[in-house]
């Protein structure tokens, strides 16, 4: 199920909120867990089996390493750690890349292995991720392990951060799961933050996701520099507000069970450099490699040479994590070396510079980079990027690229100020404005988020085009 | 937040919520869509297999967006939020100037994998037509898009491709003089109203302009506009491309019937065969009261259609044909002792054992020009 639906709107998420708050507070975490295997069976009956095989599995190593931490046997202790790791890693490497190997193998060897063809099972990225960080942090003596199944499997299926994150570390959560405390100010910031980011993905990335399905059926040959931008312009405004919406609701409904999550997305469009950008851009992702990757092997404390070796790793990683598919291990691997280069010389210079060089560098080195996410194909790529700069001498305009800027201007006038935090300054203000007419500031506010939820339904009753771009990953 | 205010949201977004879920929950199903002419779906089947393999929960989320109370109200307030946005199209329908609603044709219609097969089945059936019946007694006619004929009242640098595109390809397919090209005289015109505002056809001031490039195409005289009273036969049609942009403020569009006032042509129309029920119109007026006008004209879509007139040349005309033919034919039954026509998406049998059968010694290909490019059924030409 997503959250963009008609389904989660109007039958499951009324129906979650009744049930929830009816229920007495000790059997809560039994209905959100339930729930949550309800809301997963929903797009994958099969593969829920998985999940609550990883939850089990990874309760017991929980309990285990515990365990022998206590009785301080820590070669056991990592050993139980080094099993859940590999337990999970297994699963998200038969699941997910396991054709890609194969594929890879066959094309090397000349064999001809065949091909297992699985679905990916949803979430499966994030949710391995999650319970690998639980594991790990007991023995690192950061978290302590769960002695309650039902609370451990309230974590991992929580439904607002199942299938498309932020992925959820276990310390950050383990107090909420027993001690959290549902209240109207959390609920209401839930609701303004899930309105929001409902109106984010339904209302702006999958609008500007036709523009982008639309010049990609166009051939490339024929296409004039103008329309490959703006169509490479779509896709990266379509991929940050599809994700930064998602995470928006998540977190949002995560509130209104009276959960917090950290933000996923802080306006990554407006930072100075790629270092910047990927502190912004899904935190979450960011934040696990770091701990769990980055840091363990040894970070910058271990000389320039191991640094850029670690930064190699973590990047090849992070771009793989993507798809299994070379297009993305080469997107990571693109931006590991921007990162170098960065950490090696560039960062002074962009400190230095007008602060509009640094932001339009930051951005191109983005957009670039949204072409190998765009392309599996290398080749398909490469014809774009020709046709971005007239290589097929197209030129540079025509009559259908100019129909495309003019018909779409004021939506990407919205998105560029949506990715930037002025929206917020201007509220900001605007309630200052009417501090005075507190009651007015409060209905104007809650009638734009009436009038958000009230467009997105509409365009979701109306949907023909409501593609989830995460379900991927 | 204060306090009371967050309780507003809460309660305004609770409100809002149970509010629209109950009223879905309670409405009844609604089985037939008007406004979009097809059956919405209904619930579907529940099995355990059927869970499993992942069709219950489509088909369920197609049957909440199907039934969504007060649907059609929605579809509306989407397209307005899209113009407010400044597009100037919605479900592929341009809004254009003077209050026109016309269908976007995109170049990518020309890769379609029909079209190569049909020219050359047209080709092949017309070249052997050609061969028994005649030069001059055979024509392509394929009806221009209202896109490519009413470009004037498209938005500024709309895409779609040109009516050119298809007949400059087809023409060397065909025999000399085989292809009437319609649209430059269309495009002349363009400024009356030979395309309707709600519908995809062409009206039938429309159908009568080409009705005379292709009387004087066969070398034969077309009756002058001035032999026809022009009767209107509702003013409420609101036809398939209102449907597509679900636009509320279109204006409904008149539909006229062309009587001729210097003779008295009487008509005899049969379907189907079935001879044992005749009409003396080719007009059915029982339509006119339902939301879909457009049968109006000879009944809509029918397998086979045969009009007998008191007209006193013996020759018998074949339209082989989609809905663009519906209101040409009554121009043409003007001049022939008999006219059918057949639509190849509901006929099955030989249809050049029909011709030589009927002794047919007229012919005439009438379609909408990308509804040829890409119709399924041309295979049976060859049939």
């Amino acid at each position: 199920m997503v959250f963009s639906s008609l389904l989660f709107l109007f039958i499951y998420l009324p129906v979650i909120l009744v049930v929830y708050y009816v229920a007495p507070r000790k059997i809560r975490n039994l209905i959100l867990f339930l729930g949550s295997l309800v809301f997963y069976a929903w797009g994958e009956p099969v593969y829920v089996c998985l999940m609550l095989f990883s939850t089990l599995v990874d309760f017991i190593h929980g309990l285990l390493v515990e365990r022998f931490q206590s009785r301080g046997q820590t070669r056991r202790a990592k050993g139980a750690v080094a099993s859940s790791v590999i337990i999970n890693l297994g699963l998200l490497g038969f699941f997910k890349y396991s054709d890609f190997l194969v594929a890879n193998v066959n094309a090397l060897l000349g064999t001809s292995i065949p091909l297992l063809r699985l679905p990916l099972p949803i979430g499966i990225s994030f949710y391995t991720f999650q319970t690998m960080s639980y594991t790990i942090d007991i023995y690192r003596g950061e978290a302590r392990a769960q002695h309650n199944i039902l609370d451990f499997g309230t974590y991992v299926a929580l439904f607002p951060q199942l299938i498309a994150g932020p992925i959820v570390r276990y310390g950050t959560a383990a107090d909420q799961l027993t001690h959290r405390r549902e209240t109207v100010d959390s609920f209401a910031g839930g609701v303004q933050r899930f309105v929001v980011g409902l109106g984010k993905k339904v209302l702006l990335a999958n609008t500007i996701g036709l523009v982008w399905s639309g010049i990609q059926e166009l051939p490339v040959e024929q296409m004039p520099a103008l329309t490959a931008w703006l169509g490479l312009l779509a896709f990266g405004f379509q991929i940050y507000f599809d994700f930064s919406g998602y995470s928006d609701m998540a977190i949002g409904l995560g509130n209104m069970f009276g959960f917090h999550f950290h933000d996923n997305f802080q306006y990554p469009y407006e930072s100075k450099s790629i270092t910047e950008f990927w502190r912004r851009w899904h935190i979450s992702l960011g934040t696990w490699f770091k701990e769990y990757v980055y840091i363990p092997l040894g970070g910058n404390r271990k000389g320039l040479g191991k640094q850029i070796r670690n930064i190699a790793i973590v990047w090849a990683l992070t771009g793989i994590w993507h798809g299994a598919s070379w297009n993305f291990l080469l997107w990571g691997v693109y931006f590991g070396i921007l990162l170098m280069m960065e950490k090696l010389f560039l960062l002074p210079y962009l400190r230095k510079a007008p602060s509009w060089v640094s932001h339009v560098y930051t951005l191109l080195a983005v957009l670039f980079g949204w072409l190998l996410f765009a392309f599996e194909s290398l080749p398909q790529g490469l014809g774009f990027l020709k046709a971005m700069f007239g290589g097929f001498g197209a030129g540079f305009v025509n009559g259908d690229a100019v129909y495309l800027l003019y018909t779409n201007a004021t939506l990407l006038i919205i998105l560029v100020v949506g990715s930037t935090q002025l929206p917020k300054r201007l509220l900001a203000k605007a309630m200052e404005l009417l501090q005075r007419h507190e009651n007015a500031a409060v209905l104007l506010q809650n009638i734009g988020l009436v009038a958000i939820f009230l467009i997105s339904t509409a365009y979701l009753v109306d949907a023909t085009y409501n593609p989830f771009l995460y379900f991927r990953f | 937040m204060k306090r009371k205010q967050a309780r507003f949201t809460v309660v305004v977004f609770l409100v809002l919520l149970f509010g629209l879920s109950l009223a879905n929950a309670l409405k009844k199903d609604t089985i037939f869509s008007e406004n979009e002419n097809r059956y919405l779906a209904g619930k579907p089947e529940w099995s355990v297999a059927r869970f499993f393999d992942g069709v219950f929960g489509q088909e369920f989320e197609t049957y909440l967006t199907d039934q969504f109370l007060g649907r059609d109200a929605w579809v509306s307030v989407k397209t307005l939020a899209e113009l407010a946005m400044g597009k100037r199209e919605s479900n592929h329908v341009f809004f254009a100037k003077d209050g026109y609603l016309i269908e976007r044709h995109d170049a990518s219609e020309l890769a379609s994998s029909y079209y190569e097969k049909n020219c050359s089945y047209l080709s092949q059936f017309i070249a052997a037509q050609t061969e028994k019946l005649g030069m001059g007694r055979v024509q392509v006619l394929l009806a221009p898009a209202a896109s490519q004929v009413l470009t004037e009242k498209l938005p500024a640098y709309a895409p779609g491709w040109a009516s050119r595109e298809l007949s400059d390809h087809l023409r060397p397919l065909l025999p000399e003089g085989t292809l009437v090209d319609v649209q430059p005289v269309l495009a002349e015109a363009q400024d009356s109203y030979i395309y309707y505002r709600t519908d995809h056809h062409w009206t039938t001031l429309g159908a009568y302009y080409a009705y005379r490039v292709w009387m004087n195409a066969r070398g034969e005289t077309p009756w002058q506009l001035d032999d026809f009273q022009a009767e209107p036969l509702s003013h409420t049609f609101l036809g398939t491309v209102y449907s597509k942009a679900n636009y509320p403020f279109a204006e409904p569009d008149t539909m006229y019937r062309y009587c001729p006032v210097r003779e008295d042509i009487r008509v005899t129309v049969t379907y189907n065969q079935e001879e044992e029920v005749t009409y003396s119109s080719l007009y059915m007026e029982e339509y006119l009261s339902q939301k879909d006008q457009y049968p109006v004209y000879l009944n809509g879509n029918q397998a086979l259609t045969r009009i007998r007139t008191n007209v006193e040349e013996e020759r018998k005309l074949l339209i082989i044909k989609d809905s663009y033919a519906n209101s040409f034919t009554p121009f043409a039954v003007n001049h022939f002792q008999e006219v059918q026509m057949i639509d190849l998406r509901y006929f099955n049998g030989s249809l050049s054992a029909y011709i030589q059968g009927e002794g047919i010694t007229d012919l005439l290909f009438l379609y909408g020009g990308p509804q040829f490019i890409e119709d399924r059924n041309l295979g049976k030409l060859l049939r």
